[in-house]
């Protein structure tokens, strides 16, 4: 028992050496530049659109390989008890709903130590990339809304594939799960400036989130509610879900 | 006073197909009830309603006068089903630990001395995927008696179980019994149901009739 939880917690630090790896350039190459601390976060932990004067924040491919490494360590954490073990599991487990409850709510807890520790290596690596590296209340707000952002957003695609992967397979579940995400990336891009797009597109991340934090705060509030639903989704389909 | 277990009316259909039709049944603690029919009859399935895992299309269970999908509360079930299989990569004790996690009735005592009950070595590090299947089988054995559960239902339990075996599964079944469970049986041995059901009940085509006691149900053409 104890071996199997550290063996997934421990699964998290996978995203230490990711981070690394997709960051080589900014650790051995980078000059610094004059630019805060937290806007160079921005740009590092999304990635930064640019299109003549306009510019605006977009999950590059790179930030999105973060969600994938994380839907790999977790994306059966759940649907693997709905395999050959399940008629054990689920003639013990009193109530169905608590129980999921329970394991999304450890997922969550494991998503909020992966995207802790993902901006923990940006925000130490950026000490290279700016003149003045300073954990000012800017920085630590910064710090805080991306937090606030990527830890729901890691939960919700990873329930998603855990969901769809007990009646299908986790590869089926994975594919499904990203081509939405895909899409939503593409509607993000064409839709940056439109204000539904920023707050219910769980990808679109404009410049206005940035800036003003009382929109960072809805598109937080957003986030989780989208991971409120989709964990009561769930819970009623497992407690109605047969056991074959 | 015993354990009771009820079934009123349960159908199950899946898709179009109706897998049980009408089944109503009143299973007293104490009791081996045996359940046989051919491949494809219905007992797994009835074995899966009856335990909570499948939800009937109509109908209802109560175990100990409560609906196992609606007030299902300290309700302890052992199930051996076919097809189930204990995590691969962990060893014999760790899957039995982790599934007395679930419920955190039992000690590790408890744990340790049921393998030994069922002829398995505790302290075996080998991975379950290396067991014989008779050993596996074993397991399912002990995870379905570890918590000394009041409905016990067994779907062909002697399986890849060597001749000793049999005798101890049959005295470890025989002693749940006694012990005040319900405990429910289905198994193509015919030595299995004749020596140790009280009462038995054949399936076919997702309707059960009573068959009778174990004496009649040697004469039935059940068996092959």
């Amino acid at each position: 028992m104890i071996r199997q939880k550290i063996s997934l917690f421990g699964k998290i630090l996978w995203i230490v050496p990711y981070v690394l790896l997709i960051s080589m350039s900014d650790i051995f190459l980078a000059v610094p530049t004059s630019q805060p601390l937290p806007d160079m976060l921005w740009y590092r932990i999304f990635g930064r659109l640019s299109a003549g004067e306009l510019h605006t924040v977009i999950l590059s491919v790179k930030s999105i390989g973060g969600i994938f490494l994380f839907v790999l360590l977790y994306g059966s954490c759940i649907s693997d008890y709905f395999g050959t073990i399940s008629v054990f599991v689920f003639t013990r487990v009193n109530n169905r709903k608590i129980w999921c409850i329970k394991k999304a709510g450890e997922l969550c807890l494991f998503s909020m130590l992966y995207s802790f520790l993902l901006i923990v290596v940006h925000f130490v690596i950026g000490f290279r990339n700016v003149n003045e590296w300073r954990l000012d209340g800017s920085a630590i707000m910064t710090f805080a809304v991306i937090w606030g952002i990527i830890m729901p957003l890691l939960a919700v695609v990873c329930l998603a594939v855990n969901w769809i992967s007990i009646p299908f397979d986790v590869p089926i579940a994975v594919f499904l799960v990203f081509v939405v995400v895909m899409i939503l990336e593409f509607v993000a891009i064409l839709l940056f400036d439109n204000i539904v797009n920023v707050i219910l597109n769980p990808l679109c991340f404009n410049i206005l989130i940035i800036n003003n934090p009382v929109y960072a705060i809805m598109k937080i509030l957003i986030e989780v509610l989208y991971l409120l639903l989709i964990m009561a989704g769930m819970m009623f389909y497992v407690k109605y879900r047969d056991i074959f | 006073m015993g354990h009771c277990l009820r079934a009123e009316n349960i159908t199950k259909r899946v898709g179009r197909k109706e897998i049980l039709h009408e089944i109503s049944l009143e299973l007293i603690g104490g009791n081996i009830y045996g359940f046989i029919g051919e491949n494809g009859s219905g007992k797994t399935m009835l074995f899966r309603t009856l335990s909570g895992l499948v939800r009937p299309t109509r109908g209802r269970v109560l175990l100990d006068g409560k609906d196992i999908y609606r007030e299902r509360k300290n309700v302890k079930v052992g199930v051996i089903i076919e097809n189930a299989a204990m995590w691969p990569e962990l060893t014999g004790i760790e899957n039995l630990l982790f599934l007395s996690s679930l419920n955190h009735c039992i000690s590790y005592k408890a744990v340790r001395s049921t393998m030994e009950r069922v002829g398995l070595d505790p302290d075996n590090k080998l991975s379950v995927k290396k067991y014989s299947l008779g050993m596996k089988q074993r397991l399912n054995i002990a995870q379905a008696v570890m918590e000394r559960p009041d409905f016990l239902f067994l779907d062909e339990p002697t399986n890849a179980i060597d001749k000793d075996g049999i005798v101890l599964i049959r005295q470890i079944i025989f002693e749940e019994a006694k012990r005040g469970a319900v405990v429910l049986l289905a198994s193509h041995i015919s030595q299995d149901i004749s020596e140790l059901c009280t009462e038995v009940y054949g399936m076919e085509s997702g309707a059960c009739m009573q068959i009778g006691r174990k004496k009649d149900a040697e004469k039935a053409d059940f068996f092959y």
